[in-house]
């Protein structure tokens, strides 16, 4: 499998995922790709393959409630929600996230 | 975490394969959309909206994964892949399959003895309708507690009972002599059985026919007497050949016919002890020529009773019939007066208990609660097992993250990853299984030398069967789960983005640093359990027992052969007493009536007699029965007086021992003295129980130094000896022999028997110290199996804690390096990671006192001297531990040390 450089690896995903659900906004995937993409200025892409086993298992794990709903446009999408345990988790994401930016910027400085 | 929800998802694969189709569908149809908002033609743009989603039959495989068929492919395809990483990593593989199968096979061969003693069924037509029938609370030191009834009594039973199909007699196991290859006389332990035993058994013989009612005839059949031999004994004396039906025997003097040969899955009713031939119980009144009342009313035979409950017929039911006769019972067919009269026999009760397992033994009774005990023992090791492979499993899926990262970054499911995982530990825990199952069969086989009868010499025999194998496939299975499922668990959730980018923000091993911490409490319970019981043992068998333990040794004839009575019988031993003392190599001999360290010893009140009044305090004394040169021989100083002397036939005179006569006068010379017995004596072991019926009064004529006498574990009791006298009856008594050797004792007594009674066979020769031995069997096997085990154990927390700091040092690999650029000294890097193992000792070592302080009762009744919490055994594992961690954190600590800085760093 290629990946384009700034594809967005999985376990990013999942905070980047939780980040974007965190104030609590209720979203269907593809509105979720997009808002990571304009976020982030174009900089990281989700592969969107991976993207629903992956919202799939963030539900399974309980950090997502998943429940199907109707868009504007009038088609069936699965809407998700962010959950307590999800809440919780996107802190440990994000302090290991803060971690690993500390410490490879620590390193980087004695190089 | 919902496991749940995964559960169900094997079983709604379709459900969840269709909402993600239909969420891809909807990301389409959306991507789509816009493209063609952004002027791209409809059908390009679902093209490429397609292209942009990735591989889609990449995701339906993802989701299809929770079908079963699938799930078995991937399960070989996991046991090929562990199969292929335990060769890939031999050293590891082959730690974890040895540590593995230590702590599977200790196990197994453990579990082996306790199995084949106390919870196998007969290997008989529907054991669980069997029935053992006996008085309770008659004592017989032979044959367990609740197994025996008089023969008799079993014969009116029999006639008039409704509950049981029928009813069948075993006598006690006992011996016969008959002549080996090379013809010399060998003593086998037989069964002698009621014509209808083996048919109420249900058994087939192997070959020829078994003992049937026509055979159990008073006299013998008109044909003569028939033998039926066990499988083993067919196969050793007579190679197994089938010819061999319809052939003479001389069983102890008696030509009688072989007719057949029991299967060779049967192995008796006495779980540990295998009869090797079968006769008649009518074949009693042969062996014992004196022996003629088996068939009159006063008969004094006792047999062991296996009954078959009628179908539909529970326990519950037999017993009250059985309670309901048992007073007519009583009156009619109670044996002989003097134990009729007796208060054990009066509070007898008959019952009803089942016999599936077979009927209780010596084995049974003695060696039960240490075989559970070493059962408790060797879980530990099982357990320490786990916990070091789940600590080496976990170091090793640490090395693999990357790999298991990459895996998980391209969208492996965690329920596969975790499933990956177990198998791989599986494949392990079946090749440590099937090596500790090989170990297991031997090592049962060396743990049954120390289980032995110390009256009978024999060996406790125990087969291992197929039920084995199945508790070690069980143990298996359930290791695999318990070593596996953490490190599985902590490899399928790690986290991608963080170990891809850099090794060194990996989060520390917290698991891996408490499985440390757990080996180090677990091999500290096992050591302090190992120091206190080995301290135990080095005590016992190095404390003053009062006699010669190295020198003497004892040989039990098998005078009852001999058509000899009373004096004339005493006559002949003396004969032999003073044939044996006459060779140049033996320094003393004697004969006794009891020898010390059986387990067993007699006991009766006695009392002073003197000038003034009788001591009010009667006291218990133990009591031994001695020939001329006991003292002597035993090397137990006599410190006043004398011992006894050739004439000296009657109860009119006793030695008493330094206890005795110090409690009965009271510190004031007691040689010259009187002792009275204080009503009856010896009833406890009614092996005597006759010849004390009536008071004695004797004449202190001599002080012994004092000497145990049942157990090495009980202090020496107060002891009065008495002179043989000629009406002691049946029993044997004991030759003791003083020779610089055991050779010589042989010698000197095979050439006395040759001489003087040729037709006597040679029994079992015991040193005392081999005795002693015996008689702390289960004790020094206990001790054997623990110290064994603590050092395993040892070993496994020393590798688990290299393991761990190992990792950990190459984990902090670039803070290390930072701290060395920092101008850290070797020094205090050695003591950093130096410091980091002993906390974790430290926690460990506190979690072990903990855990000491509940196991150490389990083992309190085996120490011996030693206080359970003895200052001297923690501080002595204390600093072995010490010394263990020390020495296993030293090669990690230095490797800390010499990290050069710049390349640490650049690493990154």
């Amino acid at each position: 499998m290629t990946r384009q450089k700034n594809d967005i690896l999985q376990g990013t995903l999942v905070l980047l995922v939780l980040k974007t659900l965190a104030d609590g906004r209720r979203m269907h995937g593809y509105a979720i790709t997009a808002h990571i993409q304009r976020v982030s200025a174009d900089l990281l892409r989700v592969e969107e393959g991976s993207l629903y086993p992956a919202l799939h298992r963030m539900a399974q794990d309980g950090w997502l409630r998943a429940e199907w709903g109707m868009t504007e446009k009038n088609r069936q999408a699965r809407f998700y929600t962010i959950t307590k345990a999800g809440k919780r988790q996107l802190a440990l994401e994000e302090e290991s996230w803060a971690r690993l930016c500390s410490g490879v910027q620590r390193v980087l400085r004695y190089v | 975490m919902s496991w749940f929800a995964r559960l169900r998802n094997v079983f709604r694969a379709d459900k969840v394969s269709d909402e993600i189709d239909r969420e891809m569908a909807f990301h389409l149809a959306e991507r789509a959309d816009d493209l063609v908002d952004a002027g791209v033609p409809p059908d390009e743009a679902r093209r490429e909206a397609r292209r942009r989603f990735g591989s889609y039959v990449l995701q339906k495989e993802n989701t299809r994964d929770r079908d079963i068929l699938v799930w078995l492919e991937t399960l070989f395809v996991d046991f090929r892949y562990g199969l292929r990483g335990l060769r890939r990593n031999p050293v590891f593989g082959l730690t974890t399959v040895l540590t593995l199968a230590i702590g599977i096979g200790a196990n197994t061969a453990v579990f082996t003895l306790l199995y084949g003693l106390l919870l196998r069924s007969l290997p008989v037509a529907a054991p669980q309708e069997l029935a053992r029938i006996g008085l309770v609370n008659i004592t017989d030191p032979y044959a367990g507690s609740a197994s025996l009834i008089p023969y008799r009594m079993l014969q009116q039973l029999r006639q008039q009972q409704r509950s049981f199909v029928d009813i069948s007699a075993w006598s006690t196991p006992g011996n016969v002599h008959v002549e080996d290859q090379d013809g010399t006389l060998r003593k086998h332990v037989t069964g002698l059985v009621s014509g209808n035993s083996f048919a109420l058994l249900g058994l087939r013989p192997r070959l020829g026919r078994l003992i049937t009612p026509s055979d159990d005839v008073p006299g013998g059949p008109a044909v003569g007497w028939p033998v039926v031999l066990s499988d083993s004994f067919w196969r050793d004396r007579f190679g197994g050949d089938p010819g061999i039906i319809g052939a003479p025997l001389k069983v102890s003097g008696t030509v009688v016919t072989i007719v057949g040969v029991t299967p060779a899955s049967f192995h008796g009713v006495w779980p540990g002890v295998e009869p090797k031939l079968y006769l008649p119980m009518q074949f009693l009144t042969v062996l014992f020529a004196d022996l003629d009342d088996l068939n009159s009313p006063r008969s004094s035979v006792w047999c062991a009773a296996i009954g078959r409950l009628k179908p539909g017929v529970s326990f519950a039911e037999a017993n009250a019939e059985v309670v309901t006769s048992q007073p007519r019972l009583l009156r009619d067919f109670s044996p002989p007066d003097f134990t009729r009269d007796h208060p054990l026999f009066r509070e007898a009760k008959l019952t009803v208990e089942s016999a599936r397992t077979g009927l209780p033994t010596f084995f049974g009774r003695a060696y039960s609660a240490p075989l559970s005990l070493m059962q408790g023992l060797v879980a530990l090791v099982l357990l320490l097992c786990c916990v070091n492979v789940s600590g080496l499993m976990m170091s090793k899926l640490h090395e693999r993250q990357h790999e298991l990262a990459v895996r998980t970054a391209m969208g492996a499911a965690r329920v596969r990853l975790i499933r990956q995982c177990l198998t791989e530990s599986f494949v392990m825990a079946l090749a440590g299984a099937a090596l500790g199952a090989a170990a297991a069969w031997y090592g049962s086989g060396l743990l049954l030398q120390f289980f032995r009868d110390p009256m009978m010499g024999t060996w406790m025999s125990v087969q291992p069967d197929h039920a084995v194998f199945l508790v070690t496939a069980a143990l298996a299975v359930c290791t695999t789960l318990f070593f596996g499922i953490l490190p599985a668990w902590r490899a399928s959730r790690g986290n991608p983005a963080a170990l891809l980018k850099s090794r060194t923000a990996a989060e520390r091993q917290m698991a891996g640093r408490g499985f440390v911490a757990v080996q180090v409490a677990l091999s500290l319970v096992l050591v302090a359990l190992a120091t206190l019981l080995s301290q135990s043992l080095i005590r016992l068998r190095g404390e003053d027992t009062g006699f010669d333990v190295h020198h003497v040794t004892i040989q039990t004839p098998s005078f009852h052969l001999l058509p000899l009575k009373g004096a004339a019988k005493l006559d002949l031993y003396q004969r032999m007493v003073d044939r044996i003392a006459r060779s140049p190599r033996i320094r003393s001999a004697a004969v006794t009536w009891y020898t010390p360290l059986t387990g067993f010893q007699s006991t009766g009140r006695f009392e002073a007699l003197g000038d003034e009044p009788a001591s009010p305090d009667e006291a218990t004394l133990a009591y031994n029965m001695v020939g001329p040169g006991y003292f002597r021989t035993m090397a137990t100083a006599i410190l006043a007086g004398r011992e006894f002397e050739a004439h000296e036939r009657r109860r009119d005179v006793c030695v008493l021992n330094e206890a005795a006569a110090n409690f009965l006068f009271r510190g004031q010379a007691a040689l010259g003295r009187y002792v009275r017995s204080g009503g009856r004596v010896g009833l406890e072991r009614n092996r005597d129980a006759r010849s004390f019926a009536a008071p004695i009064t004797c004449r202190v004529v001599g002080i012994a130094e004092d000497a145990k006498f049942a157990s090495p574990h009980e202090p020496p009791p107060r002891t009065i000896y008495f002179p043989l006298a000629a009406d002691l009856d049946d029993g044997n008594l004991v030759f003791l022999m003083n020779a610089p050797t055991k050779a010589d004792a042989v010698a000197a007594y095979t050439d006395a028997l040759q001489e003087i009674v040729p037709t006597i066979p040679l029994s079992l020769f015991v040193t005392l110290q081999e005795q002693m031995d015996a008689s702390l069997g289960s004790q020094r096997a206990i001790t054997l199996v623990s110290t064994c085990f603590a050092a395993v154990a040892l070993l496994l927390s020393a590798i688990g804690l290299y393991g761990m700091l190992s990792s950990s040092v190459t984990q902090r690999t670039g803070e290390i390096g930072v701290r060395a650029a920092l101008g850290a000294s070797r020094g205090t890097i050695v003591r950093m990671i130096l410091s980091d193992a002993l906390r974790l000792v430290g926690i460990g070592a506190l979690l072990g006192m903990v855990a000491l302080f509940f196991a150490v009762h389990a083992i309190e009744h085996m120490l011996y001297g030693v206080s359970e919490f003895d200052l001297t055994t923690l501080v002595a594992t204390g600093a072995l531990l010490t010394v263990v961690v020390i020495t296993a954190s030293f090669w990690p600590a230095r490797r800390a040390a010499s990290i050069d800085p710049m390349r640490a760093m650049r690493a990154d």
